[in-house]
């Protein structure tokens, strides 16, 4: 089975801040939520998973391999990482934009028929056909976080990493998107790893739940056993209720009185 | 898909016939260059001279060793510019970014024009006055950036850093090229608005070497280019190291730049407007960008400078600066692409 494991991993900006050390390991078809109250470290986490920030102590395994051993190149093609900037006013469309996913696999200036064939199979598979021809620019929130996991999917990464995936959705398109990203997972036999800010979708959607606060691991586990109303309030420093309901799973609701 | 597959090829099929129909508006415009001038001669001559089997030796001297140069200076130029310019907008994430506007070319221009004055001899040699020129290019994009930066790293204090350096470079080197053109005796003013007047052999095969270089090394670029434009993260994520493609670019703009100054002075907004141009032909993938601007640009160029030559030989006033006219035809554009950017 493929995993993905973190060993004694610390990380430390400048400014002071520092994540670690944490030991955790994720395997492939499972989504794991990343939990914690703004500035826990959540980013600063997925970041140093995908090779962009370099981790001060300990090592990340990407199955058998050292996450900085590998090359650029192989990283890219493994791993998927959400973080993007639009540029503005170059009207870039969205299909050139997914497009641009191809490049670690590709050995030729222009794109190969199995390259072509690829974009417009996670094209196809994030419904974004009839937006294809628009520019990233025009897109809605929901739009853009299906364009984002489309752009990802393009190069077949082994792992998933996506900051915030509903940020700036209503509860329709969180839901949507939420599902999309656990079918895929299934499908494609994915190691995921979302940062969410919603404990009721993390206890939804998520095989595993890692709740951190200041850096530093809280919990790890599967959701039911991680959102206890001890840890939700030591991480969240917020009263809460936890119910169990047959139909709806877990209620965390806060307690204000 | 269907319709998706077919984007695909006909996006490529229509950036070929883009190309050959700008190559052959690129070969017709040379032949117009050639062709005019206070002798005119017609377009079958030129055509004669230029593959050599034209009978009248004085005119094939006219068109070949008189016009050539300056014809093959303004399509090089315009082209090194405009691919400068695709270069700079692209690592800088920039639309209304250029060499001018952000400096480069000003400060290429007050390191000759200081250089030039330290020792004289320099102004004869132009591979010497191209490596300083070059250095001052790269030393006007640095504070440019640097001063960007420590004002927040927006995209609107990128623009108004340029302006900043742009402004402090050409006080520079318009002091010192006066002071260049009155104790040297040679014309040395005119390069402060762009001047395509007395071009040598020597600057052409210069130009030549240099365009053909910063071309294929750009394009080679291009898919990093691409990827770059998404952010530094975004090109991590695709496997290149995004400050290895903004040193190479910027040494690449940088070169491209100043060996045209060291030419012909200050030609402003070719950089600007051009890429704009070609991007609305075909689109932002810059494989496709950076052949069509290079055309684009030494179109635009070498058509500027035959309106300046038409003009000033009929209003009998001497030679106007090609960069006059560039920077009246560019600004406004500028200004669109301004207000379209405050608009959104």
């Amino acid at each position: 089975m493929f995993c993905v494991s973190v060993e004694e991993l610390a990380f430390k900006y400048k400014g002071g801040f520092k994540l670690g050390k944490m030991s955790l390991r994720f395997c492939e078809s499972e989504i794991t939520a990343v939990l914690g109250p703004n500035g826990a470290g959540k980013t600063t986490f997925l970041k140093c998973l995908a090779r962009i920030l370099k981790p001060l102590e300990g090592v990340v395994y990407i199955g058998n391999k050292e996450l900085w051993s590998l090359s650029l190149n192989e990283v890219a093609k493994s791993i998927g990482f959400s973080e993007v900037e639009v540029p503005q006013g170059f009207n870039v469309k969205v299909v050139d934009f997914i497009s641009t996913s191809r490049y670690p696999h590709m050995r030729t200036f222009w794109e190969t028929e199995n390259d072509v064939e690829q974009i417009i199979e996670s094209i196809k598979r994030l419904k974004l056909e009839s937006l294809s021809q628009r520019k990233l620019e025009e897109l809605s929130s929901g739009e853009f976080q299906r364009v984002i996991i489309a752009k990802i999917l393009a190069k077949n990464p082994k792992i998933l990493l996506l900051d915030e995936p509903t940020l700036h959705l209503d509860i329709k398109y969180q839901l949507e998107i939420l599902k999309t990203i656990s079918e895929i997972t299934k499908e494609k036999k994915l190691v995921t790893i979302i940062t969410l800010h919603d404990l009721k979708l993390a206890s939804l959607f998520a095989d595993k739940v890692v709740l951190l606060k200041n850096g530093k691991v809280v919990a790890f586990g599967k959701p039911n056993e991680v959102l206890t109303p001890e840890n939700i309030e030591r991480v969240y420093e917020v009263k809460v209720k936890v119910i169990r309901d047959k139909e709806a799973g877990m209620i965390i609701t806060p307690l204000i009185k | 898909m269907h319709n998706l597959k077919h984007y695909f090829k006909s996006k490529k099929k229509k950036f070929f016939i883009t190309l050959s129909l700008l190559i052959v508006f690129l070969v017709f415009t040379l032949m117009v260059s050639l062709s005019i001038g206070s002798l005119s001669i017609s377009i079958d001559k030129v055509f004669l001279a230029l593959t050599g089997s034209l009978q009248d030796k004085r005119l094939s001297h006219i068109i070949l060793d008189i016009r050539l140069s300056r014809t093959l200076a303004s399509i090089f130029i315009g082209a090194s510019l405009a691919v400068s310019g695709v270069l700079i907008q692209s690592v800088t994430r920039n639309a209304l970014a250029e060499p001018f506007l952000l400096g480069l070319s000003s400060g290429a221009l007050a390191f000759m024009a200081l250089a030039i004055l330290i020792i004289p001899s320099a102004i004869l040699s132009i591979h010497y006055i191209s490596a300083i020129a070059f250095v001052g290019a790269l030393v006007a994009f640095a504070l440019t950036l640097m001063l960007s930066e420590a004002v927040g790293g927006s995209a609107t204090s990128l623009i108004l850093a340029g302006i900043a350096v742009t402004s402090g470079f050409s006080g520079i080197s318009s002091l010192l090229a006066f002071i260049v053109q009155a104790k040297l005796n040679r014309p040395f003013l005119i390069l402060l608005l762009g001047s395509l007047a007395q071009i040598l052999k020597a600057q052409v095969i210069m130009l030549a070497i240099v365009f053909s270089v910063g071309f294929i090394a750009s394009i080679a670029l291009a898919k990093r280019l691409n990827a770059i434009m998404f952010g530094d993260e975004h090109s991590l994520q695709l496997g290149y190291n995004p400050k290895t493609t903004r040193l190479i670019s910027s040494l690449l703009a940088a070169l491209l730049t100043s060996v045209s100054v060291a030419v012909a002075g200050i030609i402003g907004f070719i950089g600007l407007v051009v890429p704009h141009i070609a991007r609305l032909l075909i689109g932002n993938d810059n494989r496709f960008v950076i052949p069509l601007s290079a055309l684009l640009g030494s179109i635009i160029l070498c058509l500027s400078d035959i309106s300046v030559r038409l003009a000033s030989e009929g209003l009998a006033i001497g030679e106007i600066p090609v960069g006059a006219v560039t920077s009246a035809l560019g600004a406004p554009f500028f200004a669109y692409l301004l207000m379209a950017k405050v608009k959104s």
